[in-house]
């Protein structure tokens, strides 16, 4: 792995991060002394920092580390929540957003604007860290103590030793061992500085076998050691157990005081470290009796004062604090278990599963052809398997909408304060799967409808007030599966549409024909129409040069469809429904004349065959109604609509199919049954024709095309409703069932 | 670790086994018994990883057979006993040469 | 016989370049997400050091070190626990559960790898 893969690591994680310090910075808001938010929003900033650090992004750290410092104090209760705070914070993770986008190498249309952001963000958050409470008692912190070494100033040593290595005085605290922290791994890291010359080990304070309790360290060490590494470099060896351990470390030629300090402070004894410098080299025998003779003439008090060994560390009851922390965040703990996959690969495992597919249909006709029983079971064997394989594989790449969801709350708290709303936001399903690839694509429609249900839906507070509403309005995403589709609702309790204003503007523009009837949802869907725009006044959040007409359309390219139910004064809701994957599905053969097509199975609700009665009247006409149990079914015939011709069958069958909450029959020559398909897009040549959403390879190897139900279904009972408005003063008629 | 031992001539022989290290500190008294003996001799050679607690232990009973006038030899030592040795200059106190062997 | 170190962080990529560094210098490496996750990583493991970071989600790095000390197989590894200039008390706390070396992030990898050989050399 090169460390430039590493960096997009760090880039999709501090993403990932930022998504989730948002949420948790908007639950704050819901609940300022929510403890587990502010961890979690500390901790999103820390991690950030911490790895930005690694790849020496030192414009990412030295902001986050601001941000981080207060977020520490927030999480001591010394800067307190308030809507200010949150904003502030919010407009760092989006500033940090910036930086990360540019990491990536992304361009970034605004990047001087984001850049000038960087001053103002860092003198707020300044702001607010001087704005901190001072802390409480039991919150401060002992001062530390400087570090217990003698501190020789160069070129004035008074009365030098002749010793030309350092030496290096150690005695170590009898829990270091227990801690992790061998004497023998410094001296092992010493020995990288330079040359150790010589060391005695002290192990003569070791206690009696009974008294000696054997994960105590009792050695102590003095030794000489030739480097040039600098002073710091040497002391620093020692850091990890500078609070459990005396050093001494004296540079070459020190003073023969500092010797005399030390071996004044000899927990062995005067005479004993005396002979060990000796011993070693360290201070010739001349210089040891120099040393001696001082300490006589020396006053005792000085020489009384030992190195004071910093204090044990209070050990505060955290326990408590610890177990609460340790609890919930469990779900966070799954999605640290997940791998990430190229999306690619992904795409070509489905891929592949595809081509396994048409090859198991193949295979299973081959097989049913050659009437050997015991074949066919094993072929029915392998495309059970193969199904399975097929659902496993494409659930690999079904999310949560929840994660198309997560932006919104973010995007309804600011959108509502620009346009002085107070707008709830209710996130319902959020755990509802559908394929990334739709996931992906949904984005934006969705946030165009969500934008749209704030600016035009719900009403200001004071019309809303004066309509006997709540002052604050609600919004609703809201998930679901149903019959083999997943379908968004972005509800609001809003005015409504105006069924009136739009028909005027609809004939105003020319859309529809002065006196035509059409039902509440025909108008409302107009307002989907190119160029189509009821919004009285332009505020900054339409006018982004995307319509309604757009959302339809990148709707429509995902196989899925839009429509509205709205009631003037309660509200409105969009109902998206989408197919939950592009790649495969559950498909049902069926043949008109020598032809063979493909309709999704999940939207095929029975099959009957067309009564005698009924067939003769339908020939030769492409659409009529048929009488479900005292229902009156709209019913397309294939034959006539696609125009085929070819042999007829004795009997022909109708497929009925619902989608959404309208149906229709189909009226087909003969039913073949289940068939698994594999969607492949049209060629272009048969791009622009209505009614086809794919084509399929069958295991014969002939194509077959994959009928776009929603569409034969709007067009059924479309007809169906002009054809009865011209003569029933246009009573919306359809076969339509409660959703 | 595991200590394994066998006598022979009046000669206690103790082999000792696996790592010496922090993890084996509860080894300690019967380490001081089976050293109790007038004339012990301690194989090293199959101990491939030693820490200062190991080490503390040996000097401990070192001591106790000084102090008791009884004689304790080193016999064997793994390279990883000998490079600890080496790193805090104690095959002298062991009556062992710089190379970690016995003075002839 | 190359000395194993696992490292604790909730940051997939601080993992990482952890990881590349300490094995460019000769170590093992193992890897875990939080505090829990490295519990588990222990089982049956033999590791000389173990780095931790005191901020993670499941199982912080305090409450790691306090459940290590608990391990009769593990009580004795040394570990780097990872802190910021901000995480003051939070260092006492972690010294008084046992972990004694801290190392301030950020840092470059240079600077852990100084720090790991203080400890266990390759």
């Amino acid at each position: 792995m090169s460390t430039d893969d590493v960096l997009q690591t760090f880039v999709a994680e501090a993403r990932e991060l930022l998504l989730g310090m948002e949420d948790s910075l908007l639950a704050l808001e819901r609940d300022p002394r929510d403890g587990e938010a502010i961890s979690a929003t500390f901790r999103a900033i820390h991690t950030i920092k911490g790895s930005a650090g690694l790849f020496s992004l030192d414009q990412l750290v030295a902001f986050a580390h601001v941000a981080e410092t207060l977020l520490d104090l927030v999480r001591d209760g010394r800067v307190a929540v308030d809507g200010d705070l949150i904003a502030l914070l919010l407009e760092c993770s989006d500033y940090l957003g910036f930086l990360i986008n540019q990491i990536a190498g992304e361009e970034v249309a605004d990047a001087a604007t984001q850049e000038a952001r960087r001053p103002t963000l860092l003198a707020r958050l300044q702001a607010c860290i001087a704005s901190s409470v001072a802390p409480s008692a039991s919150q401060a912190e002992s001062p530390r103590q400087a570090p217990p070494s003698a501190v020789p100033a160069a070129g004035e040593v008074a009365d030098p030793v002749h010793n030309d290595a350092w030496h290096i005085s150690l005695r170590f605290g009898p829990e270091v061992l227990k801690n992790g922290m061998d004497p023998a791994s410094f001296l092992r890291y010493l020995g990288t500085l330079g040359e150790i010359a010589h060391i005695t080990t002290l192990w003569q304070q070791m206690p009696a076998p009974e008294a000696m309790d054997a994960e105590n360290c009792y050695l102590g060490f003095e030794l000489d050691f030739r480097s040039e590494a600098s002073r710091e470099a040497i002391d620093s060896t020692f850091d990890f157990v500078r609070d459990d351990c005396r050093i001494t470390l004296l540079p070459p030629r020190s003073s023969i005081d500092d010797y005399l300090k030390l071996i004044a402070e000899a927990p062995e004894g005067l005479e004993r470290l005396g002979e060990i410098l000796v011993a070693s080299g360290a201070l010739s025998q001349a210089e040891l009796e120099r040393a001696l003779e001082r300490q006589r003439q020396a006053a005792p008090p000085a020489l009384g004062e030992m190195l004071i060994q910093e204090d044990g560390i209070p050990a505060p009851v955290v326990q408590a604090a610890l177990e609460k922390q340790a609890k919930g965040r469990e779900n966070r703990s799954a999605a640290t278990r997940f791998i990430r996959v190229d999306a690619e690969k992904l795409e070509d495992l489905i891929n592949q599963v595809g081509e396994l597919v048409i090859a198991g249909a193949s295979a299973t006709l081959l097989s049913q052809r050659s009437g050997d029983t015991a074949l066919i079971e094993a072929m029915a064997q392998v495309g059970r398997h193969v199904e399975e394989i097929r659902d496993r594989a494409l659930s690999l790449r079904m999310v949560e909408i929840g994660e198309s969801f997560n932006r919104f709350p973010r995007v309804v708290r600011d959108v509502s304060r620009e346009l002085g709303k107070d707008i709830e936001l209710v996130i319902t399903g959020a755990e509802t799967e559908l394929d990334k690839t739709v996931v992906e694509k949904i984005g934006d429609p969705l946030m165009h409808l969500v934008r749209n249900s704030m600016d035009h839906g719900i009403e200001s507070i004071e019309e809303r007030l004066a309509r006997g509403k709540p002052a604050q309005g609600r919004l609703s995403l809201h998930a679901y599966h149903e019959s083999g589709s997943i379908v968004i609702e972005v509800a609001d309790d809003g005015g409504g549409l105006k069924r009136d204003k739009i028909l005027a503007k609809a004939m105003d523009r020319g859309l529809v024909a002065p006196g035509q009837a059409l039902t509440d949802r025909d108008v409302f869907n107009l307002i989907f129409e190119p160029g189509f725009s009821t919004a009285e006044q332009v505020t900054n959040l339409s006018g982004r040069g995307v319509g309604m007409d757009v959302v339809r359309r990148n709707i429509s390219a995902l196989r899925g469809s839009i429509d509205i139910e709205s009631q003037e004064g309660v509200g409105t809701t969009m109902r998206i429904r989408l197919p939950l994957t592009l790649a495969i599905i559950d498909g049902f053969l069926i043949q008109v004349a020598d032809s063979a097509f493909v309709l999704p199975l999940d939207l095929v609700q029975e099959c009957m065959e067309l009564p005698d009665g009924e067939r003769l009247q339908s020939r030769g006409q492409s659409s009529h109604y048929l009488d479900l149990r005292g229902e009156a079914l709209p019913c397309l015939r294939l034959r006539n609509l696609l125009n085929l011709e070819g042999e007829s069958s004795q009997r022909e069958n109708v497929v009925i199919v619902q989608y959404g909450n309208r149906r229709a029959g189909l009226v087909v020559d003969r039913l073949l049954g289940e068939f698994q398909t594999v969607i492949k897009p049209l060629g272009q040549i048969f791009r622009h024709l209505r009614g086809f959403s794919g084509s399929t390879i069958l295991g014969t190897g002939e194509v077959a095309l994959i009928l776009d139900v929603p569409t034969l279904v709007h067009d059924a009972s479309g007809r169906e409703a002009r054809l009865l408005g011209e003569s029933n003063a246009g009573q919306a008629i359809g076969s339509e069932q409660p959703a | 670790m595991e200590m394994k031992t066998h006598s022979a001539d009046g000669v206690m022989h103790l082999a000792l086994q696996g790592e010496f290290t922090i993890y084996d500190a509860g080894i300690k008294d019967e380490l001081l018994a089976l050293c109790a003996g007038p004339r012990v001799e301690i194989d090293l050679s199959q101990v491939n990883e030693i820490d200062s607690v190991g080490v503390q232990l040996l000097l401990l009973v070192l001591r106790q057979a000084q102090m008791q006038q009884r004689s304790l030899r080193l016999v064997a030592l793994h390279p990883a006993v000998n490079t600890m040795f080496e790193l805090y200059d104690l095959h002298q106190t062991f009556g062992l040469d710089n190379n970690g062997e016995l003075p002839s | 016989m190359a000395k194993t170190i696992l490292i604790v962080d909730d940051s997939a990529s601080l993992r990482q370049v952890v990881s590349i560094a300490l094995k460019g210098a000769g170590y093992e490496t193992l890897e875990a997400c939080d505090g829990q996750d490295g519990l588990n990583k222990l089982k049956g493991q033999k590791v000389h050091l173990i780095i931790s970071d005191v901020n993670m989600p499941v199982m912080d790095g305090i409450t790691f070190v306090t459940e290590l000390k608990k391990l009769p197989e593990h009580r004795f590894t040394p570990v780097i626990m990872l802190t910021t200039e901000a995480g003051d008390s939070m260092k006492q706390r972690g010294q008084a559960a046992g972990a004694k070396a801290w190392v301030v992030k950020p840092f470059q990898p240079a600077q852990m790898l100084t720090a790991v050989t203080k400890l266990v050399m390759p």
